[in-house]
């Protein structure tokens, strides 16, 4: 499936298998769902694999500290 | 209730041969749906080919049942699509639930270019597919199946394979010039011949319960993640022939498998998902594992192999039957102008390269599902339900919701047999390397003249082509406006067909000499 009316250069297969890679490379467990719902929403916007990567690594994947106004408008 | 039944129709023994050495040009081991249809299709061709069944009855189970547009084609080709369709229960539409949640977070449409002669899957029960088959292949005239007759020993040489057969009655050696192993996962034929088949095993447990009940439900293939009634786990619904429904059920990996199959574990399952008041008997019960593994390569010497015997997937997708007979699609024209001396034996390693490359994407697709499926992290479980929590709402989510890819069409881009296009075609109609797309005429469908033969499928253009290349112009045929557009031939344009139904190559202001070359080229096998 295409992603690219999103602005985004990969199938969205694709896309999910890189992000799973890069979430089991970083180790983080602890994962809060508002984090991964940011991280979809910017990842499937990015064109090339390094902005993903850059994506990744911005966001708190181990901060459970959501402001809680940001994970409401999500 | 029916626990189980090993056998769907008694096949009476083929006798013990008077011979104790036999030979043929063509045989096939496994009378499978995948060895059966491959008969049936070298059968068309005018081939004599002998198949090869240890068993003397179709087995029962249903294991494979549901059969894709692309295989519906093919079926449709050899004879028996109309069959299947009118037996089957025919579907389009899959929905996906989440959690306790009544309405769908997502549906999707298995056919969305509508006005082709196949649905986009028909559901039918193996056996009864296999029944089809069976006297599909007994009308061709050319089709010999030895029911009870197990390939005991095997010796693979570059001229022939000599098979050693064992009978009910003693046992006899038989030669092929061409040996196709059809004979499923547990291959006798790569267990003979020393094969790896190498590959990733998933550690989940899967309940299959085939039920027959009365229920006004539409024919739809709905999935659920994360239901009330398999918490954190997930399940499957479709619909079958003569009142029978296919529930599939995630167990996990650490079960007890005596407790996991009893009828009174499975009620709860079953209920659970259709409501208490639910009457129904149980059919047919197993608890699968699954693997995706895929030999090397599929073509060694004088044996080919197709189907499960070359290639697993998870059953996420179906894509285990559908891809063998995508198999058997590639490679039944290829080997019959082989045999017929038409053709390079070169030709046969464009089916060992297309095969692979379909199995590839099969195995990576049903990977990629198994992934979303069966989280292996917490981390991941998190992300998979991020994805579903998002889907209702939001558009571009639905596109990770992986519920299993069904299958489709393989397209073959980059194989030796596709010639780059040299014109601009804006990224419309069908490219070298795709299958034809069906389209009505005014007495039937585009498919169906599309069978077996190379076709130059032309608007306008009256340029000579090969004796052996049929031409079909759509200019001089009435209510072709839709098989026009769909290949985005302008007025003068022609695309060269090959016997299964891609594209070979195709021109806006085709030359003679294109044709020619092009077909040279399959026939070769190989570029010049």
């Amino acid at each position: 499936m295409n992603l690219s009316e999103q602005g985004n250069a990969f199938d969205s297969d694709e896309l999910y298998e890189m992000l799973l890679e890069l979430q089991s490379r970083s180790g983080s467990e602890h994962w809060p769902l508002v984090s991964a719902k940011l991280l979809l929403i910017l990842a499937s916007r990015v064109e090339d694999k390094e902005t993903l990567k850059r994506v990744f690594d911005m966001a708190s994947l181990d901060d459970t500290s959501v402001d809680p106004s940001i994970e409401a408008r999500i | 209730m029916a626990a189980n039944p090993p056998v769907w129709r008694e096949m009476t023994p083929f006798p013990q041969p008077d011979q104790s050495e036999l030979e043929a040009e063509l045989v096939i081991v496994g009378a499978g749906p995948i060895g059966l249809a491959l008969a049936i299709d070298l059968a068309l061709r005018g081939q004599k080919v002998v198949v090869l069944e240890k068993r003397s009855h179709i087995a029962a189970g249903s294991r494979a049942i549901c059969y894709s547009k692309r295989s519906l084609d093919i079926l449709d080709r050899l004879g028996v699509g109309e069959a299947v369709v009118e037996r089957g229960v025919r579907w389009e539409v899959g929905k996906v639930f989440w959690g306790a949640v009544r309405d769908p977070i997502y549906q999707f449409d298995m056919l969305p270019e509508k006005q082709q002669k196949m649905p986009g899957f028909v559901n039918l029960q193996q056996y009864v597919l296999e029944e089809t088959l069976v006297e599909r292949a007994r009308q061709t005239g050319n089709v010999e199946i030895r029911w009870g007759h197990e390939v005991v020993g095997l010796k693979n040489g570059e001229c022939r394979a000599l098979l050693d057969v064992q009978t009910g009655q003693g046992h006899y050696r038989q030669s092929a010039e061409w040996l196709m192993a059809c004979d499923g996962s547990r291959s006798k034929i790569r267990r003979l011949l020393g094969l790896e088949f190498d590959g990733k095993i998933f550690e989940d447990n899967f309940l299959i319960a085939d039920i027959k009940m009365d229920a006004d439900r539409p024919s739809e293939r709905w999935f659920w993640f994360d239901p009330p009634f398999n918490p954190g786990r997930t399940a499957l619904l479709h619909k079958q022939p003569d009142n029978v429904w296919r529930l599939d059920f995630q167990l996990g990996w650490d079960i007890d498998r005596d407790q996991a199959i009893r009828p009174e574990t499975i009620a709860d399952l079953i209920k659970g998902m259709l409501g208490d008041d639910i009457q129904y008997d149980l059919v047919w019960t197993s608890i699968y594992t699954f693997q995706c593994r895929r030999m090397a390569s599929f073509v060694h010497d004088r044996v080919i192999f197709a189907g499960d015997s070359a290639h697993l997937v998870s059953p996420f997708g179906a894509r285990g039957c559908n891809g063998g007979f995508a198999d058997i699609d590639n490679l039944a024209w290829k080997l019959d102008l082989v045999v017929k001396g038409a053709a390079a034996a070169a030709l046969l390693a464009t089916y060992n390269s297309e095969a692979v490359q379909a199995a590839e994407e099969n195995i990576l697709n049903s990977t990629r599902s198994t992934n979303f499926i069966t989280p292996r992290s917490e981390a991941a479980i998190v992300l998979r339900n991020a994805v579903l929590s998002l889907a209702k709402d939001n558009a571009f989510a639905r596109s990770f919701v992986n519920s299993g890819r069904l299958a489709t069409a393989v397209h073959f881009h980059s194989s030796l047999l596709s010639i780059p296009d040299c014109d601009d075609w804006n990224g419309l109609g069908i490219a070298p390397g795709s299958p034809a797309i069906d389209a009505p005429l005014a007495d039937g469908w585009l498919l169906e003249r599309l069978r077996g033969k190379f076709v130059f499928l032309t608007n306008g253009s009256a340029i000579p082509v090969p004796p052996q290349v049929e031409e079909i112009d759509l200019a001089a045929l009435s209510n072709a406006g839709l098989a026009i557009e769909r290949f985005a031939l302008p007025y003068g344009a022609g695309t060269l067909l090959r016997p299964d139904q891609y594209v070979l190559g195709r021109w806006k202001a085709p030359a003679s000499n294109d044709i020619h070359k092009a077909w040279q080229l399959a026939m070769a096998g190989r570029r010049p």
